[in-house]
């Protein structure tokens, strides 16, 4: 039996908190890059992103040996904001404490609009206020982005072989998040029965991310193999090797960029079908899940 | 001050783990429930409430059979990764040598825990921290050694000044060597220098011991570097690829095709 410092849980935060800022990144980058096109799938990030993270950050202090004491990440001794540069734990603390603020502001700029929220007390303040959105979320997209790229830095800045044995691990959970975020945003598009040319050219950015995801995939596993030659075992054909062919490469990667594709081909003859998208999302979350879980545990068995 | 350190020489050990039982009764740690693990070792594995004991190891040598003992603890490495990684600043390290953890502001994040290179540090069921040997330094605030060498019954534990240590080591080794041992210091250099200094009489790998160990933080700068070129990459493609509009922004009233959608 393993030790497993590290459980679930922690797999469950590293995927939301991927997820969540990777939608929220991506809604805002498409909405930059396109002049303003895509202000509907801004909101859909934000209102993805931020709920996720808040979620992920209580997933963290219940995993602490002693929750009530979460505070000591930010403050020190002296009461004073603690910063280690040593520590991606310490980084990535305040990555997501200036993403909430930014990110949580740049929601309720969009939760103002709502009718719902008509009339509650303090959204008054952020209501009709286009500046105030575009400066929070602005400020808040490149501690979005750096988030994706933490949770898997801070993985390899541990002992354990699998983690620390490639430079790859903050590459590939950018990646998988992103393909992730996309995917998020494809379902609650398919949900409120969007566009179906909108869903389209989600799907085709997601199958751009899988492909890259692939080739990173592939390139931290020729580099394990020399570099941790057991650690790369335990996936290609140990103890994880089901749930990584099966879960992860042929489920997660290569199926939904198989059925991209296919989506693509067949959208030129003007037969769009929302399911092909919405399943290979479904597919790419789940393997998404997978990379966390078995990276995470496969990690700790040979540690 | 000069630094301190332990020479732990396992070719004088014998296994009897009168250092464990030292360890547990000067520190207070609560008994662990195990099971049979197929070896007489026990615990299996160092933990927050077990800070040192000795690892059993058999090995074949030309077809007879080899039992090995090595008492393990936290290292007190130079270069400690579980200090560097530690994002409360709970760990300090003395000038000394000792790598002393805080209790009161570690908040039970297990980072330490993964980050050690040679898996001595654990998280405390009871008291929801993690924890590790601390050399008992307030027994060497006193002029005592710690528990693990004044128990040792065969001399294979002694502490005193790093210098020394290290000096003893190398006579022994050299010692045994003479007598046809394949023995070797262990931590003189590792990590920028252990505080627990081995006389082995094998190969560090077959005590258990990495070879070549490398702090936690390695390989930060070059995760980031890769991941940083990865967010140039996906910013391009897909991003701005698929999703730039070129001109004009677009007419934002109503009707248009986005916000026809919501």
């Amino acid at each position: 039996m393993h030790e497993i410092a590290w459980p679930v849980i922690i797999a469950i935060y590293l995927f939301v908190a991927g997820d969540g800022v990777a939608a929220f990144y991506t809604g805002i980058l498409a909405n930059t890059f396109s002049k303003g096109k895509y202000e509907r799938i801004a909101k859909i990030g934000a209102y993805i992103g931020v709920p996720l993270i808040i979620m992920g950050l209580l997933l963290l202090i219940i995993d602490l040996g002693r929750p009530l004491s979460f505070w000591h990440f930010v403050l020190g001794e002296n009461f004073l904001p603690l910063f280690r540069l040593s520590s991606t734990m310490s980084l990535g603390t305040w990555l997501l404490t200036a993403f909430t603020i930014f990110g949580g502001g740049y929601v309720l700029t969009w939760l103002a609009e709502e009718d719902f929220t008509r009339g509650w007390p303090v959204l008054k303040y952020f209501t009709s206020r286009p500046g105030l959105r575009k400066t929070l979320g602005y400020l808040a997209l490149p501690f979005a982005v750096l988030i994706a790229c933490y949770t898997g830095v801070l993985l390899a800045s541990t002992a354990a072989p699998m983690w620390n044995g490639t430079p790859y691990l903050g590459l590939l959970f950018l990646l998988s998040a992103t393909s992730a975020g996309l995917s998020s945003i494809i379902l609650i598009l398919a949900a409120t029965k969007s566009d179906r040319s909108l869903i389209y050219t989600f799907s085709k950015a997601d199958a751009l991310v899988d492909i890259l995801e692939l080739i990173v995939f592939v390139m931290l596993m020729i580099r394990l193999s020399s570099s941790a030659p057991e650690s790369a075992a335990l996936l290609l054909n140990g103890e994880f090797s089901t749930l990584f062919w099966l879960g992860i490469v042929a489920f997660g990667l290569v199926v939904p960029l198989v059925m991209e594709i296919y989506e693509l081909a067949s959208s030129k003859k003007n037969v769009i079908n929302t399911v092909v998208p919405v399943l290979s999302a479904v597919l790419i979350l789940v393997g998404s899940f997978l990379t966390r879980v078995v990276i995470l545990y496969a990690g700790q068995a040979n540690f | 001050m000069a630094e301190l350190a332990m020479c732990v020489d396992v070719s004088k050990c014998t296994g009897c783990r009168g250092c464990q039982v030292a360890c547990k009764q000067w520190n207070g740690l609560p008994a662990v429930k195990t099971g049979f693990s197929g070896s007489y070792e026990n615990p299996p594995r160092i933990g927050g409430d077990t800070w040192t004991r000795v690892r059993f190891i058999e090995k074949e040598d030309s077809g007879k059979m080899r039992f090995l003992f090595r008492k393990e603890q936290c290292m007190h490495c130079t270069e400690a990764s579980c200090q560097a990684v530690c994002a409360a600043g709970a760990i300090q390290k003395t000038d000394r040598g000792m790598v002393v953890f805080n209790d009161d502001r570690c908040v039970g994040c297990k980072n330490c825990v993964v980050a050690c290179p040679f898996r001595a540090i654990g998280l405390s069921e009871e008291t929801g921290s993690s924890r590790k040997c601390r050399f008992c330094y307030e027994r060497i605030e006193n002029g005592m050694e710690p528990a693990c060498a004044k128990a040792c019954p065969t001399g294979a534990i002694s502490f005193g000044d790093r210098g020394k240590m290290l000096t003893q080591a190398k006579q022994r080794v050299s010692d045994l060597r003479g007598l046809g041992v394949n023995a070797r210091v262990y931590g003189e250099n590792e990590l920028g220098g252990l505080h627990v200094i081995y006389v082995l009489d094998d190969e560090p790998e077959i005590y258990g011991l990495p070879a070549n160990p490398r702090a936690a933080t390695a390989g930060l700068f070059d995760n980031w570097l890769h991941a940083l070129a990865g967010v140039g990459v996906v910013a391009f493609a897909p991003f701005w690829l698929i999703f730039r509009e070129r001109g004009k922004a677009p007419d934002k009233s109503a009707g248009t095709e986005v916000d026809g959608n919501a």
